[in-house]
């Protein structure tokens, strides 16, 4: 827009080391793995609903502790839930109330450049499978294909559903799915009654991924056994 | 790359607005590296990355994909991510976890081990000066002078006054480029980082 100010890197008045540095990152790039991510979302989101209704329902599912299709249906929902913030997913306020739209609703502060020369290690990224051949796309097609059962098969028999979920980690030990199938095999001991396996089970989803896709409702299953005694709330 | 609605990522707001709705997997097909790159200059871990780029195309799937209105994608994306990435800082800072500055590991295509070098010290003072920034700061600071998104289609994308937008990129310019004046000052010590 011809109102808007210079970009700095644009700017002759700007001191040159701000611009050439600024120019440095716009021309950088992130690392991401943009087919196996794709794969990934599209298998996260299945078959469900693009937005409210089902969502809905799934939730008021699960937090009465209806039978297995609500846990069929928030093992497809669950990486969803996930992916609101907590305040979303708990509170009944609409979004657009929530959205932070003020300057005096204040963000988390960040470090002052003062403490320059701290040393964090630099962690390695996670490795990612990588494939580059012909087939990838059939296996990352197949292995969908196997979680999509998997979650449908959660309501009707969770039984085979955790045989399923089990047998695509066989398959697919490097796969881009382990989560998914990890939290369908939760869901599934739950819905088996198997409450200790399932928390177990959950233990280790979380020491896993912490900050996995469903780490918040798996959480969630983990802090309920710990204060009832049982799996489900 | 080109999703098939025709929101290739651009990189910027000269690009011609898409002209119908976009599903997540357009949405992401055309703008997950953006929403990557987003992401990690909002401070985010580059180990945290990948999922909580997931997490945004989650989110937009939930509410329904992109429609054709005054925000474009990347900024509609933009607001998202912020949600999504303080949402992580709260938790990560929660869980006493260490974070690094995700912009430290983007990559260039500098050809050179010496132009690598200076690109990664100018990624390391531009990440440490934008980290003396709060999130709703940093996000109009990168969408506009790293993005090259507009002020209005920051103003539609964030849902916020363009006036905010103008007010938050004044705060954000002036103590960035106090902050970047400062680490140029002091090479050395970035050089020890990492």
């Amino acid at each position: 827009m011809s109102g808007d100010p210079t970009r700095l890197r644009d700017d002759p008045g700007a001191p040159d080391a701000l611009r050439s540095d600024l120019a440095a990152v716009a021309g950088a790039t992130t690392p991401l793995d943009v087919d196996a991510g794709l794969a990934r979302l599209q298998g996260a989101i299945g078959t469900l609903p693009a937005a409210g209704t089902a969502l809905g329902k799934a939730a008021l599912l699960w937090g009465g502790g209806a039978g297995l299709a609500g846990v069929a249906i928030l093992g497809v929902v669950v990486g969803v839930m996930r992916a609101t913030t907590p305040e979303e997913a708990a509170s009944p306020r609409p979004r657009a109330a929530r959205v932070e739209r003020t300057e005096a609703k204040a963000m988390p502060a960040a470090p002052e450049p003062a403490a320059v020369p701290e040393a964090e290690p630099a962690a390695e990224p996670r490795p990612r499978p990588r494939t580059t051949s012909a087939d990838r796309d059939d296996r990352i097609a197949r292995e969908i294909a196997g979680v999509a059962d998997a979650r449908s098969a959660l309501a009707s028999d969770p039984a085979r559903a955790l045989s399923l979920a089990r047998q695509g980690d066989r398959d697919f030990p490097g796969g881009i799915l382990r989560p998914e199938r990890a939290a369908i095999a939760v869901l599934a001991l739950d819905g088996l009654g198997r409450t200790s396996e399932s928390r177990a089970a959950a233990e280790r989803y979380l020491q896993r991924w912490p900050r996995g896709p469903f780490a918040e409702r798996i959480r969630r299953i983990v802090d309920s056994s710990e204060g009832e005694g049982a799996v489900r709330p | 790359m080109k999703d098939p609605g025709g929101a290739g990522h651009e990189g910027a707001s000269g690009g011609p607005l898409p002209d119908v709705p976009l599903d997540a997997a357009a949405l992401y097909r055309g703008h997950a590296r953006f929403v990557a790159g987003f992401l990690s200059r909002l401070g985010s871990a580059q180990e945290d990355v990948a999922d909580l780029t997931q997490e945004v195309f989650l989110v937009a799937h939930r509410r329904g994909g992109w429609r054709p209105g005054p925000a474009r994608p990347t900024t509609w994306l933009a607001e998202i991510a912020v949600r999504v990435a303080s949402q992580s800082r709260r938790t990560v800072r929660r869980r006493h976890e260490v974070a690094d500055d995700g912009l430290d590991r983007q990559t260039s295509s500098t050809a050179t081990p010496a132009e690598a070098a200076e690109t990664t010290e100018a990624m390391e003072r531009v990440s440490r000066a934008l980290g003396t920034l709060d999130v709703a700061h940093r996000a109009v600071f990168v969408l506009f002078e790293i993005e090259g998104e507009s002020c209005d289609g920051i103003a539609a994308g964030l849902g916020i006054p363009v006036g905010t937008v103008y007010s938050r990129l004044h705060a954000a310019r002036r103590k960035f480029t106090a902050a970047h004046e400062r680490l140029v000052a002091v090479p050395a010590a970035l050089r020890e980082v990492g």
